[in-house]
C-alpha cells in the first residue's frame, strides 16, 4: 500500500500537528464505556418503539419484566409475576425498587406509564403496537399491578418488557421536550441521565441507588455512528470502545488488528425470500421474452421447490455474509423456541433443480424480479443480486430491484400497494419470545380484521396451517407451544410458503481488554460490555 | 427604493414557500404512508390502522395539506415522527453544526481558492495556473464519500492525527453551541470541512484565475499598467473587484449547494448537521421532518441570494436591482 | 483548429484520453472479456478476487473482481459507457436549460426575472436525493430517473449564474448600440449577451460534470442511483465503499482513478476550448 510511504514522507509534519489534535477522547476515563452506536435514540421512552430504542430505555427507565441476551424473560421492577388464571396476571413490584429521585417504584406509576405509552399522541410507531392482545393494565393495590389479556397470551412477558416506567406524576404532565432536556428523565434504570445532544450522544451515568445489580460503568456514552464505514473507523482509530452492527466484511480486518476483540453470536432473525402463490397473475412475473404471462408459476410448488434448490446457501454465506450466518432449512432460527429440529436440509442441486421445474412446466424458464431493501438488513441488496444469480443458472430470466425502504415498505404493506412477486424478507422473534411472531404475521393466512398475516406478501393460505398457529398463539405451557408451532413451520416448509436462506449472526467488536455477551436481536446494552480477564 | 426592494422580494418569499410547500407534499405523498416504514414488524394491523386514522394519513392529500398549512400558520410544521420533538425546533437544534462546517469549508475555500487562482490567473507563467486548476479538479472527479473514508484511513488510522468524525466538545457562544473554539472542537471539524471545501474551491480557483486572466486583457488593464500603476495594486484594487462579481454570485450558489452537500459528508464523518438529519428522515419517512427541512432551506436560500443580489449591486453600480422597476 | 488545441502538451494528451475512453465505452461490448450485467455470467464463488487471479476455469480477471463476482476491468468498460452518457446527457441538458432561463430572466427583468428567480431558489434547496428517491418512488430505478434528478439539481445553477453575468452585461455600451439597430430580444440576447456570458458558465459546466458523475455515485450511494446489476463508474466506488477499510481497495481505486483521469482530463479540454473562443481571453 502507498499509505506507508505517506506516512513516512510526513512524518516530519505530524509531530506538529498532533499539537493541534492532542485533546480527542475527553471522555476516555478508565470506567468510562463509549459506544459508537448506529441508531439514533428517541428520548420520550413511549413515542417510538423500535429495538434499538427499548435497548436505550432500559438503561434509564427499566421495565416490569427485562429480556436477557437469549431473550429469556428475567426480573426487573416486578420482582415476581402470578398467573391469576389463564388471562389474568399479577405482577408484584420489588419494595427495593426506586425512581432516580429517589420515590417509591408503586403500582399506580406502572399503570400510568402503560397508559401513556399506549395513547401518546403523534407517536407513528405507538408502542400500543407491542401490546397486542393486552385488554387492561390497572394497579390494585401500591405493589401489584393486575394485567388482563383477551385470550391466554404466553407473549406477555415479552410484551410488558417493552414497556418503560416512569413516575405516574411524569406520566401525566411531561412533554417531550423534557426528556431531551432531561427534566422527565427520571425512571429506575440501572443508569441516570447526564445529557442528550440531538444526532450526536446520549450520555448516562451509574445510578449508585439501583435497586438491582450495579451497573457495570461510572458512566457510558453512546455516540451515533449511522455509517457502517465511519463506525468502524472510530473503533480502529481509538475513538470508541465499542460498536455495534459490525458490517461482515470487516470482520476478518478487525480480527487482524491487535487491539481489536470482535465478538459473534446467533441472532434471533432469519432470512428468507417470500414467492407470490397468492395471485393468478403476479405484476413482475414474466415469460421469457419479458411479455406478461395469463398464469403465476409461482404458485406450482414444484417452481418453488426448484428455486430452493438452486440456492447455493452455503456459499450465499460464505462470500455475500462473509460467513456471518448458518443456512437455513425454514424461517425461524434454532435458537428460538418453536424451530423444527427435525426438519431436513435443503439440497443445493442446480440440476435436480432444472428437471423439477421442466416438470412443472418451465423447461425453458420464466422472467422474475426480484425485490429486496436496500438499507433495511445487512448486505441485503448484494444478497439480493447473488440470489439473482443463482435463480439465473436456473434458467429464469433475473431482474434485481433494491429499493430503500421508504419506498419497499409502503409497497407492500399498504393494502392499494401492488406488493412484489418475490420478495427478500427478514423477521425475529420480536415481542412473542418464540416462533410465533413469525409464523402469525408471515405465514397465517393475510387476514386484516385479527391482524393476521400482516407480512404475508405473497398471501400463502392454508387452512390447516392457520389452525395450528392461531392453537399455538393461545397455549401457554411452553413444550406444547413449541410442538405446535414446529408443526406449522413444517406443515409450511412442505407448501414451500417462504424460501428459507439462512440464520443471521450478531456481530459486536470492542477495543482489547473488554469482554461483550451478544443480545440476540441486536439490542446495544452497556453492562453487556464487561472489563476481560 | 431599497424599501420597497425588500417588501417585493418578501412577498415574493412567501409566494415561493406556499408553491414549496405544495410540491414537497405531492412529493412526499408519493412516497407512501409512512407509518408502514416506522412500525415494528410485528405490530398488529388495527395498532398501525388506528395510528394511520390518529395521525389523519388516512385522510385525502388536499385536507392533509389544509391541517398542514393551518398548522404551519401557527408556527407548527408537525412532530418528528422518530425524534419525539416539533420538527422545527429539531432542525434548528442541529443547525448550528451543518452552519459550522459550511461555514468552514467556505472559509477554507475562499482563503485558499482566491489568493491561488490570482497566482494562477496572473502573468505569464501558465503551467502554474494550469497545474493548479487540474489539481483542484482532482478533489471533485470522484465522490464525496468516497473520498472522506479515504481521508479518515489516511489522516485518522494511518498518520493519527485527527479523530475519525463526530462532533467535538462544544462550548455556548450567546447561546448557540459551537465547536469553533475548543481545540477538540476543530480538530473534529478539519477532515470534514476539508472534504466539504473541494467542491467549492476548485470553483472558485478556474473562476478567479478565468477572470484574472479575460480582465488583464482589457483595456482599462492596459491602461493603468501603461500608466505605471503597480501590479500588486492592480491586481487587488482594480481587477479583483471585477472578478468578484460572478464569484460573490457562486459563492451564494455554493453556500446552498454546500448545504445540499453536507447530506454526505456529514453521514460519512458522523456529523449531527441537518444533512445527516435529512437522510435518516428520508430513511424512515419522517415526513415532518423532510417537509420542514426544505421549507428552512428555501427561506435560508432566499435569503442568500437576496444578500447576493444586494452585494452585486453595491459591487458594481451598473446593476439595477430588479423588480422595483 | 485541432492543430491550434493540440499547441498544448496538457491539451493534447487530455484530448487523448478522453477519445480512447470514448472509444473503449462504444467499443465494451466487443472488448470486454465479460459481460457484467448479465446475472449468469457471474459467480460469487468469484468474489472479491484480487487483480490479477484467475478463476477455476483459468478467466483472468485484470483488475480483480467485485463483491458479486463481476470483472472489475470489464465492469469499468461497460461503466464507461453509463457514466460518460450520464455526464454529458444531463450536463448538456442542464446547461441549455439553465443558460436561456438565465438569459431570459436577465434581460427580460421585472416580473419576469423575479418570477424565474424565486424558481431556481426552490429548485436550489430541493436535494437530488430527495428528488431521486421521489423519483424511485413514482417510476421506480433507472438511467434516467438519475439524469432527471441531476438535471434537476443543475439548471439552476447555471441559471443563476448566467443571469449574473448578463445583468452586467446589459448595461454596457455594446448592447445599447445594438439595441439601437433594433435587433431582436432573442439575437441580442443569445448572440450579444451569452457569449460575453460564457467565461463563468463554462467553467461551470467544466465543474458540473465531475459534479454530475459524483451526484449519480452519491444517488447509488444512498440507495435511489442505478439499478445495481448495472454498475457505473460511480456504482462501482459506491458498491466498493464497504470494502475499504478490509483492504479490498480495487473494488473502488480503479474505477476511482479512471473516474479522476476523465474529469482532469475533460477540464483541461474545457479550459483550452475557452482560451480559443472566447473573445477576450489571450491566445
Amino acid at each position: 500500500m502507498p499509505l506507508s510511504k505517506l506516512r513516512k514522507a510526513t512524518r516530519g509534519l505530524s509531530a506538529a500537528v498532533m499539537l493541534v489534535s492532542c485533546v480527542m477522547s475527553a471522555d476516555a476515563a478508565a470506567d468510562t464505556l463509549t459506544i459508537g452506536t448506529r441508531s439514533e435514540m428517541t428520548m420520550d421512552p413511549h413515542f417510538f418503539w423500535s429495538t434499538p430504542n427499548r435497548a436505550y430505555n432500559v438503561h434509564l427507565y427499566g421495565s416490569l419484566v427485562r429480556l436477557n441476551n437469549a431473550m429469556r424473560t428475567q426480573p426487573m421492577i416486578a420482582s415476581k409475576w402470578i398467573l391469576v388464571d389463564e388471562t389474568t396476571w399479577d405482577f408484584k413490584i420489588d419494595p427495593a425498587a426506586r425512581f432516580h429521585n429517589g420515590s417509591k417504584v408503586t403500582a399506580k406509576d406502572v399503570e400510568a406509564s402503560f397508559k401513556r405509552a399506549s395513547t401518546l399522541e403523534n407517536a407513528a410507531a405507538s408502542y400500543k403496537g407491542a401490546l397486542r392482545g393486552v385488554a387492561s393494565v390497572t394497579a390494585i393495590d401500591t405493589d401489584t399491578v393486575r394485567v388482563k389479556t383477551k385470550k391466554a397470551n404466553p407473549a406477555l412477558l415479552h410484551q410488558v418488557a417493552q414497556i418503560s416506567i416512569i413516575p405516574a406524576n411524569i406520566a401525566v404532565s411531561a412533554n417531550q421536550g423534557d426528556f431531551i432536556s432531561g427534566k422527565a428523565a427520571i425512571g429506575a434504570g440501572p443508569y441516570k441521565f447526564v445529557r442528550f445532544k440531538a444526532g450526536d450522544r446520549l450520555v448516562l451515568e451509574r445510578n449508585e441507588a439501583y435497586f438491582g445489580p450495579k451497573a457495570k460503568w461510572d458512566k457510558v456514552v453512546f455516540r451515533v455512528i449511522s455509517d457502517d464505514a465511519a463506525r468502524v473507523a472510530a473503533l480502529l482509530g481509538g475513538d470508541v470502545d465499542l460498536i455495534d452492527y459490525v458490517p461482515p466484511s470487516d470482520v476478518a480486518r478487525l480480527k487482524r488488528e491487535s487491539g481489536i476483540k470482535v465478538f459473534r453470536s446467533t441472532s434471533d432473525r432469519t432470512m428468507f425470500l417470500i414467492p407470490d402463490v397468492g395471485r393468478n397473475v403476479s405484476p413482475f412475473v414474466t415469460d421469457k421474452d419479458g411479455e406478461s404471462m395469463n398464469k403465476n408459476p409461482l404458485q406450482d410448488v414444484r417452481v418453488r421447490k426448484a428455486m430452493a434448490m438452486a440456492i447455493d446457501r452455503k456459499s450465499l454465506v460464505a462470500r455475500i455474509m462473509d460467513g456471518a450466518g448458518t443456512p437455513a432449512n425454514q424461517n425461524v432460527a434454532p435458537d428460538v423456541l418453536g424451530h423444527a429440529a427435525a426438519l431436513p436440509g435443503i439440497k443445493y442441486d442446480v440440476s435436480a433443480a432444472k428437471k423439477l421445474l421442466a416438470e412443472a412446466g418451465y423447461p425453458n424458464g420464466f422472467g422474475l424480479t426480484i425485490h429486496c431493501t436496500n438499507d433495511r438488513y445487512v448486505n441485503d441488496a448484494r444478497i439480493c443480486q447473488a440470489l439473482g444469480q443463482m435463480l439465473a443458472r436456473l434458467g429464469l430470466k433475473m431482474k434485481v430491484e433494491a429499493l430503500p425502504k421508504a419506498v419497499m415498505f409502503p409497497r407492500i404493506r399498504d393494502p392499494k400497494g401492488d406488493r412484489t412477486s418475490l420478495m427478500l424478507l427478514s423477521f425475529g422473534s420480536g415481542t412473542s419470545g418464540d416462533a410465533g411472531g413469525t409464523l402469525t404475521h408471515t405465514i397465517h393466512t393475510f387476514d386484516k380484521g385479527r391482524g393476521f398475516g400482516t407480512w404475508n406478501v405473497g398471501r400463502y393460505s392454508n387452512a390447516n396451517v392457520d389452525a395450528v398457529i392461531e392453537k399455538a398463539v393461545t397455549t401457554l405451557r411452553a413444550n406444547d407451544r413449541a410442538k405446535l408451532q414446529s408443526k406449522a413451520i413444517s406443515l409450511a416448509i412442505a407448501d414451500m410458503a417462504v424460501i428459507p436462506l439462512f440464520y443471521n449472526n450478531v456481530i459486536v467488536a470492542s477495543r482489547k481488554g473488554l469482554s461483550y455477551t451478544i443480545y440476540a436481536d441486536q439490542s446495544t446494552i452497556a453492562d453487556a460490555a464487561v472489563p476481560a480477564n | 427604493m431599497m424599501g420597497t426592494f425588500l417588501l417585493y422580494r418578501t412577498l415574493q418569499a412567501f409566494v415561493t414557500l406556499a408553491v414549496v410547500s405544495i410540491i414537497i407534499f405531492l412529493g412526499v405523498f408519493a412516497l407512501g404512508n409512512p407509518v408502514y416504514v416506522l412500525v415494528d414488524p410485528s405490530a398488529p394491523a388495527d395498532v398501525v390502522e388506528q395510528t394511520i386514522r390518529r395521525l389523519g394519513l388516512d385522510r385525502p392529500i388536499y385536507e392533509q395539506y389544509g391541517i398542514f398549512v393551518t398548522n404551519a400558520l401557527s408556527g407548527d410544521l408537525g412532530t418528528s415522527y422518530t425524534h419525539a420533538q416539533p420538527s422545527l425546533a429539531l432542525i434548528a437544534s442541529r443547525f448550528t453544526a451543518t452552519f459550522e462546517l459550511v461555514l468552514a469549508s467556505l472559509v477554507i475555500a475562499v482563503a485558499l481558492g482566491l489568493p491561488l487562482g490570482l497566482i494562477a490567473g496572473y502573468g505569464k507563467n501558465n503551467w502554474v495556473g494550469r497545474t493548479l486548476s487540474s489539481v483542484s479538479i482532482l478533489g471533485i472527479s470522484v465522490p464525496i464519500f468516497w473520498l472522506g473514508l479515504l481521508m479518515i484511513i489516511v489522516f485518522s488510522l494511518e498518520l493519527k492525527w485527527l479523530p475519525t468524525g463526530g462532533r467535538g466538545e462544544t462550548v455556548a457562544l450567546f447561546g448557540v453551541e459551537t465547536s469553533l473554539l475548543t481545540l477538540d472542537g476543530l480538530s473534529h471539524l478539519v477532515l470534514p470541512a476539508m472534504a466539504l471545501s473541494l467542491f467549492p474551491l476548485a470553483l472558485i480557483i478556474r473562476l478567479t484565475r478565468a477572470g484574472v486572466r479575460e480582465h488583464s486583457q482589457m483595456d482599462y488593464v492596459r491602461f493603468a499598467r501603461a500608466m505605471g500603476i503597480r501590479p500588486a495594486k492592480l491586481l487587488f484594487a482594480y481587477v479583483l473587484r471585477n472578478v468578484l462579481i460572478p464569484i460573490v454570485t457562486m459563492i451564494g450558489l455554493i453556500f446552498g449547494t454546500l448545504i445540499a452537500f453536507a447530506v454526505v459528508t456529514e453521514t460519512v464523518f458522523a456529523w449531527p448537521g441537518i444533512g445527516k438529519l435529512l437522510i435518516d428522515s428520508i430513511k424512515v419517512s419522517d415526513r415532518p421532518v423532510i417537509i420542514a427541512y426544505l421549507l428552512f432551506v428555501v427561506v435560508m436560500f432566499l435569503v442568500i441570494n437576496l444578500i447576493v443580489d444586494v452585494i452585486n449591486a453595491a459591487l458594481d453600480p451598473r446593476i439595477r436591482l430588479s423588480g422595483t422597476s | 483548429m485541432l492543430k491550434e488545441f493540440t499547441r498544448s502538451i496538457y491539451a493534447g494528451v487530455s484530448l487523448a484520453v478522453l477519445s480512447s475512453a470514448i472509444v473503449f465505452a462504444l467499443l465494451a461490448p466487443w472488448i470486454a472479456p465479460q459481460d457484467p450485467y448479465d446475472l449468469a455470467q457471474l459467480f460469487i464463488l468469484d468474489s472479491r478476487l484480487p487483480p490479477m487471479s484467475r478463476n477455476s476455469d483459468g478467466f483472468l480477471f485484470l483488475l480483480g473482481t467485485d463483491d458479486q463476482g463481476r470483472d472489475v476491468f470489464s465492469a469499468i468498460l461497460y461503466g464507461l459507457r453509463i457514466s460518460l452518457g450520464v455526464a454529458f446527457l444531463s450536463t448538456a441538458i442542464a446547461f441549455l436549460l439553465g443558460t436561456a432561463i438565465g438569459l431570459i430572466s436577465a434581460y427580460l427583468g421585472g416580473r419576469v426575472d423575479a418570477f424565474l428567480m424565486r424558481i431556481v431558489d426552490m429548485q436550489l434547496s430541493f436535494p437530488a436525493v430527495l428528488i431521486a428517491l421521489m423519483l424511485v418512488a413514482l417510476v421506480g430505478t433507472g438511467i434516467d430517473k438519475v439524469i432527471i434528478a441531476i438535471i434537476a439539481v443543475q439548471w439552476a445553477r447555471y441559471a443563476r449564474t448566467v443571469r449574473g453575468s448578463a445583468l452586467v452585461e446589459r448595461e454596457r455600451e455594446y448592447i445599447e448600440a445594438v439595441e439601437c439597430l433594433a435587433f431582436s430580444r432573442s439575437r441580442i440576447m443569445f448572440v450579444h449577451i451569452l457569449p460575453n456570458c460564457m467565461a463563468p458558465l463554462s467553467i461551470l459546466a467544466t465543474v458540473e460534470i465531475a459534479s454530475a458523475i459524483s451526484i449519480e455515485a452519491t444517488l447509488s450511494f444512498l440507495g435511489v442511483g442505478l439499478p445495481i446489476t448495472q454498475p457505473s463508474l460511480g456504482l462501482l466506488i459506491a458498491n466498493g465503499y464497504p470494502f475499504m477499510l478490509s483492504g479490498n481497495y480495487w473494488l473502488s481505486i480503479y474505477p476511482g482513478l479512471v473516474l479522476i483521469a476523465l474529469m482532469v482530463a475533460v477540464n483541461i479540454i474545457g479550459d483550452r476550448m475557452r482560451e480559443l473562443i472566447n473573445p477576450r481571453s489571450e491566445k
